[in-house]
């Protein structure tokens, strides 16, 4: 977790957000950057040799995630992000104006797609931030065609019960898309088991380049091109990014084992022990519901905390919160105010992540994270209540 | 070049190395602070405070004003240059009450508003401050003309007109109190606006040629009677009549916030012919809802109360101030005398008398090149 910056050393405590390349796939990156083809198109031998890396990438990812028995590599395709590979899914569906179901904890590459059409049923979030699958029909609200969900929220971190949605779905004919992007390297899941109609992953989630997301879909799913183009299998146009399915390749290799998960959870559920004994007034969002090993959610009353995560980035600690807008300002989470949090809550939120080996160091550095967690949180708590808006500056500022 | 670069006593101001706190609009002068402030080896943080939200015009260059999204971006790329680091802060629910809600509020009630100055006074030397100290930032530097220094001796502050009288925004900075004063930095004001380009050059900033927001920076294109038609419903801002000093009505008008003492526009008066005497607001009835028009003589006066005043210097209460007073930021300071009453109302006369006298802009007090404090106009009389 501990990296070298221009600033000194930084704690990178950010992997939901993305993980830095793994070692080793740089290492293996550095040495192919050499016997890289400019397109894996061309019928020649140069082509062939980047199609060959893009085929052993799709079978390495149906092995990784369990789906050899029901998923066929012609199945398993490229795009550039996540956020893509979600939104080719559901607007292919909902171009033949069906009709959808999604929940409110969704990602907001999902949520844009309330552009197209709003959702039949937006289904509400419970406080621990599960989705609240009980609120699906019995009846099959007309034309819905779509159950679209997150298996591990982004934010949280908080393990949706799949197989209850798609229980329910099955029963009714409805199409499935999981978004896995926040699954993949932090939990044992089976695409053979779960069996959805459309799946999406995003490769810098797992150490990988960014810009590669993948999305799997089922035989008889529909999938219609948002570029148009002859690859992947003719539904989306654009030379593939072989140098972003080499790196997956690579970073799958490099996947956590279970004990590692296991070594996760036992430093986050320290981790969360100190932050709330420690610090008054914190909430875990999340707290009670089954979730991912490598992520805490925590937020706070009584603070203005729009400044917390830049705070901790001065002091070296790269966290995240909330999401921020174009011109970068914070805006609150809309997943923590679907669990009910007040907007002051949620500004104040912050996610601390990490998704690889744990260092022998990174235990004390963490402790120390959550000692300055504590002082900076008492600074701005201080500033928060000391400042009063309505005084003007002769005032507020005034001196002897 | 050798420029006259702030220099402080040596037991006051930032020590070696401090963090700084920049605010950073995306224009070439605050961009010039951060890079000179960056030179003497303090650790300088760039902050761009997002006052607000420009909506569609929000991917684009606003020509003379502040601050889309485009100049946001400016001032984080000229972070990156300077390898500083960079944050914007969401300042719109602040800067809506304390500067926008209070420029609507004026006009409605027949005064001439100065954003500027509550934009200061409430979120760049108040607000600003709070968030510098959430971010361990004691300093706060911007990039106005004007001089901060302190007395070597007592650590008191004084703030001064800038070296580059064009520029110089001293005027707007009245309301300043001491404590703000000790924690502020103005690289600028000991440079010309020309050498601050200049120096923009010479480090290279990407915003060097960038021109400068003149503007009201929350006011569209559409200009602000559009601003306040959009935000204020028809019945608060109804049309009335235009009479004359006598009393005698001579037109209509179409909402007192239109218009602002002194000005000569058109008013539509059938009496207005080519060789008459022009005409021009003095005055308001608000209480009738009149619009009053004058000649220009009737624009003259010489005595006025200003109220929430702020003294940046120690003032005797007990005595009579000479001194000199500027009553817009385009105007040369005249002399004047300042009696003090109670409960921060003063009153003001000056030597001879001024044009336009405007409730509601800010009157700047001067001894030299140094501002005394300032307040806002209440009412224009001739004493």
């Amino acid at each position: 977790m501990l990296h070298q910056t221009r600033r000194g050393t930084a704690l990178y405590l950010d992997a939901n957000a993305g993980l830095p390349l793994k070692k080793p796939v740089q290492l293996a990156l550095a040495d192919f950057l050499s016997r890289l083809g400019p397109n894996p198109s061309s019928i020649h031998s140069f082509g062939r040799v980047q199609k060959k890396i893009l085929a052993e990438t799709r079978e390495a990812i149906l092995k990784s995630i369990s789906g050899n028995r029901h998923y066929d590599v012609h199945q398993v395709l490229f795009a550039s992000s996540g956020t893509e590979a979600n939104q080719w899914a559901i607007s292919s569906v909902l171009k033949s104006n069906a009709a959808w179901i999604t929940s409110n904890t969704e990602h907001d590459s999902v949520l844009q797609m309330r552009d197209l059409r709003e959702p039949a049923l937006l289904l509400p979030a419970r406080p621990d931030g599960r989705i609240d699958f009980d609120a699906l029909p019995s009846d099959l609200p007309p034309e819905v065609r779509l159950l679209s969900f997150v298996l591990v929220n982004n934010e949280t971190g908080v393990i949706n019960d799949a197989a209850k949605a798609i229980e329910w779905a099955k029963a009714r004919g409805v199409l499935v898309h999981i978004d896995a992007a926040q699954a993949w390297g932090k939990m044992n899941f089976s695409l053979d088991e779960l069996r959805p109609d459309y799946l999406t992953l995003a490769g810098h989630k797992i150490g990988a380049l960014s810009g590669i997301g993948i999305l799997i879909k089922s035989d008889g799913a529909p999938l219609s091109p948002l570029i148009l183009g002859k690859q992947e299998i003719g539904r989306r146009g654009g030379t593939e990014n072989v140098i972003g399915a080499f790196s997956l390749k690579e970073a799958i290799r490099c996947l956590p084992s279970s004990a590692q998960w296991a070594d996760w959870q036992q430093l986050r559920d320290e981790v969360e022990g100190a932050i709330c004994s420690n610090i008054p007034e914190a909430i875990v969002n999340g707290q009670g519901a089954p979730r991912v090993p490598g992520t805490l959610n925590v937020c706070f009353r009584n603070i203005e905390g729009e400044s917390l995560v830049m705070a901790l980035d001065l002091a070296g600690y790269c966290v995240s919160s909330g999401s921020a807008c174009a011109s970068g300002v914070l805006e609150p989470s809309h997943v923590l105010l679907a669990m009910g949090r007040s907007k002051a809550e949620a500004l104040s939120a912050i996610r601390v992540s990490w998704a690889d080996e744990i260092a022998p160091d990174d235990r004390k550095e963490l402790m120390r994270f959550v000692d300055q967690l504590g002082v900076i949180v008492n600074r701005i708590r201080k500033q928060t209540t000391d400042y009063d808006r309505n005084d003007s500056a002769a005032s507020q500022f005034i001196g002897t | 070049m050798t420029a006259t670069i702030q220099q402080h006593p040596s037991s006051l101001g930032p020590k070696a190395g401090e963090r700084i706190l920049v605010a950073m609009s995306g224009g070439v002068d605050s961009s010039v602070a951060a890079a000179l402030l960056k030179t003497q080896g303090y650790d300088v943080i760039g902050v761009h405070m997002q006052l607000w939200d420009h909506g569609d015009e929000n991917i684009q260059r606003l020509g003379g004003r502040c601050c889309s999204t485009v100049d946001a971006n400016d001032a984080r790329r000229v972070c990156d240059q300077l390898d500083i680091p960079y944050y914007v802060l969401n300042t719109q629910d602040v800067f809506r009450d304390a500067v926008v809600d209070y420029f609507v509020h004026e006009y409605l009630h027949t005064r001439t508003p100065n954003p500027c100055v509550e934009c200061n006074n409430k979120v760049k030397f108040n607000y600003l401050f709070k968030k510098a100290d959430e971010l361990g930032c004691h300093y706060v530097a911007t990039g106005h003309y004007a001089q901060v220094s302190w007395d070597g001796l007592t650590g008191y502050g004084h703030l001064r007109k800038a070296v580059d009288a064009q520029k110089d925004q001293s005027y707007f900075l009245f309301g300043i109190s001491q404590k703000a004063l000790s924690r502020t930095l103005m690289p600028l004001g000991g440079l010309t606006k020309m050498q601050v380009r200049k120096l923009a050059m010479q480090f290279d900033l990407l915003n060097a040629d960038k021109p400068d927001s003149m503007e009201i920076c929350f006011i569209g294109s559409d200009g602000y009677q559009s601003f306040i038609e959009q935000n204020v419903s028809p019945e608060l801002r109804q049309g009335g009549m235009i009479r004359d000093t006598q009393g005698v009505v001579i037109g209509e008008h179409d909402g007192l916030f239109r218009y602002t003492i002194g000005q000569r526009k058109g008013l539509g008066g059938k009496n207005e012919t080519p060789d008459q005497e022009a005409l021009y607001v003095v005055g308001f009835d608000r209480k009738a809802n009149a619009l009053i028009v004058g000649s220009e003589e009737e624009l003259m006066h010489d005595a006025l109360t200003v109220d929430r005043v702020n003294w940046i210097q120690k003032v005797d209460g007990l005595k009579v101030l000479k001194c000199r007073a500027k009553i817009r930021s385009r105007h040369e300071e005249s002399p004047c005398e300042v009696i003090q009453f109670e409960n921060d109302k003063i009153e003001v006369k000056f030597q001879n008398k001024q044009r336009a006298i405007t409730p509601g802009q800010a009157i700047v007090f001067y001894q030299d090149s140094e501002v005394l404090g300032g307040g806002f106009i209440s009412e224009v009389y001739r004493g």
